[in-house]
């Protein structure tokens, strides 16, 4: 990798709006990333979180509001901006027909890396992620959690500046899941590059993220670390300890919760 | 880039990436690699097999070169009346999900993912589907040659030549057409449905009701320009014919129908139109597209 400056911005969003119909996905949101950062996204389901991720890399344009990636827009330089993000998506599904051979072969020939570099750098995650032996068979016949493998490593590929990983860790086994965990640390080492990924595991986001962003109703309810979101709770009835009784706190989901449980243990439980 | 970096003094690392004409050939290739390991390619080829040996079969069964008075007639008989249904299937198996399975499957947020031009995704994947349908209609000519060459000898009619190049330029057409409705549907389903009742029956139909009813010639349809594909093959190119069906009309007026023949050129300017706008239409259709 090039000389970079330290602590340079990756990602700035600044009052992004999507809306999808009448459906507001994202309502004003704030966000920014700088390099060395591991940023972990949290929020309920349909937050935005997903929507946010696309937007950054030009899957889906803001409805208003501007979101740049080292400088450059997404949409009017969406090349620019792909060449410098490795993507992990939620829902992508890998072409069935391509042998993941095939498949590293495409990205790197769309990515122009050198034939010989992108061997070794595919060969060493092949062999991490216990993928070897599925190298030659169709995709179409690898299981979900090998299909998701396939997925990480051709996003780490080019060793882009910036990672958006959306559920990265979904279908993955222990060891792989570690494995990912301890490359998205070494991809922010000395500032290389910056860590964008949204999880519903909260120990994940705990013991990584250098910042955590709690996405709520489309926008960022509460930012930083660990300590300092525990801080933002404990100013709402109680102390928080965990992560996840923070998120809860913040996303006032916790009574709802309570509510919820109180209801049905009335209906099933109280039938004496 | 055209945009200043004002935030950092970065450059985008990594930020090499192929040409458009190569990100155009790398799209074709891997689109060709996938039609080989698919079903559709070789449904498609058999069935072109299936149609190109029954036609042998039957010629032969009905005498062979006795039942033609000379080769321009069997090329027209053989050529033309199966030409049209090879480009109209090769379009739908081809171009109908071209686009829109990448929505439908999910595949295109991995593609698009890429740092690949949308137009280079469009352009390479029609580059493909041009290919995979040249293959199959390379094979039906090539029996079709061979069938003529057995029974008229090797002096084939030059109209058998230009009929093959209208073929190719209603391919392209066609295809154009099938790619811009997958460009226009996010469900592969939805696309192929709607290529196969315009390319099948709607425009046939349309062009009859036309032809019977209104008496207006119609030039807008992709169908009407197609015709020259057999008709350069009769031993008279057709002209406009109104033939009348008696008194049946309205206060006994005489009904008629007009058989309209686009010319050479009308029917090639058809197509062509139909490509550069169903062409620019389904780009910008794609490229406007979100991944939601």
């Amino acid at each position: 990798m090039s000389q970079i400056p330290a602590f340079s911005s990756i990602i700035e969003a600044s009052d992004v709006v999507k809306q999808y119909g009448t459906v507001t996905a994202l309502s004003g949101l704030n966000l920014k990333v700088t390099r060395g950062e591991i940023y972990g996204l949290l929020g309920p389901n349909g937050a935005g979180k997903s929507t946010l991720i696309k937007i950054i890399n030009g899957l889906i344009e803001p409805t208003s509001g501007t979101v740049r990636v080292l400088g450059y827009d997404p949409n009017a330089n969406p090349v620019e901006v792909k060449s410098s993000i490795g993507y992990v998506s939620e829902n992508s599904t890998l072409y069935e027909s391509l042998s993941p051979r095939d498949f590293f072969e495409f990205v790197a020939s769309v990515r122009k890396i050198d034939t010989k570099l992108a061997n070794e750098r595919v060969a060493r995650l092949a062999t991490a992620f216990g993928l070897n032996e599925y190298y030659d068979s169709p995709i179409a016949t690898l299981s979900m959690g090998t299909k998701q493998k396939v997925s990480i490593i051709a996003s780490l590929m080019h060793e882009p500046p910036l990672l958006l990983l959306d559920e990265p860790l979904n279908g993955l086994d222990a060891k792989s899941s570690r494995i990912l965990k301890d490359l998205i640390s070494f991809h922010t080492e000395k500032n290389r590059g910056a860590v964008l990924f949204s999880t519903h595991i909260m120990e994940v986001a705990e013991h990584i993220c250098t910042r955590i962003g709690i996405i709520y109703q489309g926008k960022i309810v509460a930012e930083g670390s660990l300590d300092e979101l525990r801080q933002a709770a404990s100013g709402r009835q109680g102390g928080a300890a965990t992560l996840e009784e923070v998120f809860l706190k913040l996303t006032h989901e916790e009574e709802e919760i309570a509510e919820t449980v109180r209801t049905l243990r009335e209906a099933f439980f109280t039938t004496n | 880039m055209t945009q200043q970096n004002s935030m950092t003094d970065v450059s985008l690392e990594g930020n090499r990436v192929p040409t458009s004409m190569t990100q155009i050939g790398i799209i074709t290739k891997y689109e060709m690699r996938n039609y080989f390991r698919s079903r559709r390619f070789f449904i498609l080829l058999g069935l072109g097999l299936a149609i190109e040996a029954l036609l042998t079969f039957l010629v032969y069964h009905d005498g062979g070169s006795s039942g033609f008075v000379n080769g321009l007639q069997f090329y027209s008989t053989w050529w033309g009346d199966s030409a049209t249904y090879i480009v109209i299937f090769s379009a739908i198996f081809f171009g109908g999900d071209a686009i829109s399975g990448e929505f439908q499957n999910k595949t295109g947020y991995f593609l698009v993912g890429n740092p690949i031009r949308r137009a280079s995704i469009y352009i390479g994947k029609w580059f493909a589907a041009v290919a995979a349908s040249l293959i199959i209609i390379g094979i039906a000519t090539a029996i079709c040659l061979v069938n003529g060459i057995y029974y008229f000898g090797t002096s084939v009619p030059s109209q058998f030549g230009e009929s093959l190049i209208f073929t190719l330029v209603y391919l392209i057409a066609a295809l154009g057409l099938t790619f811009m409705f997958s460009c226009t549907f996010k469900s592969s389903s939805f696309s192929i449905l709607v290529s196969v009742i315009l390319l099948l029956f709607g425009f046939t139909v349309i062009e009859d009701l036309l032809d019977v009813f209104v008496h207006i010639e119609p030039w807008f349809l992709l169908s009407y320009g197609s015709q020259i594909i057999g008709n350069i093959l009769m031993a008279t190119y057709p002209a406009h014919t109104t033939t009348g069906l008696g008194f049946g009309g309205r206060h006994g007026a005489p009904i008629t129908i007009t058989m309209f023949n686009a010319t050479v050129l009308e029917g090639l300017a058809i197509m062509l139109l139909y490509f550069v706008v169903t062409a620019v239409l389904g780009l910008v259709l794609f490229e406007r597209k979100e991944f939601n």
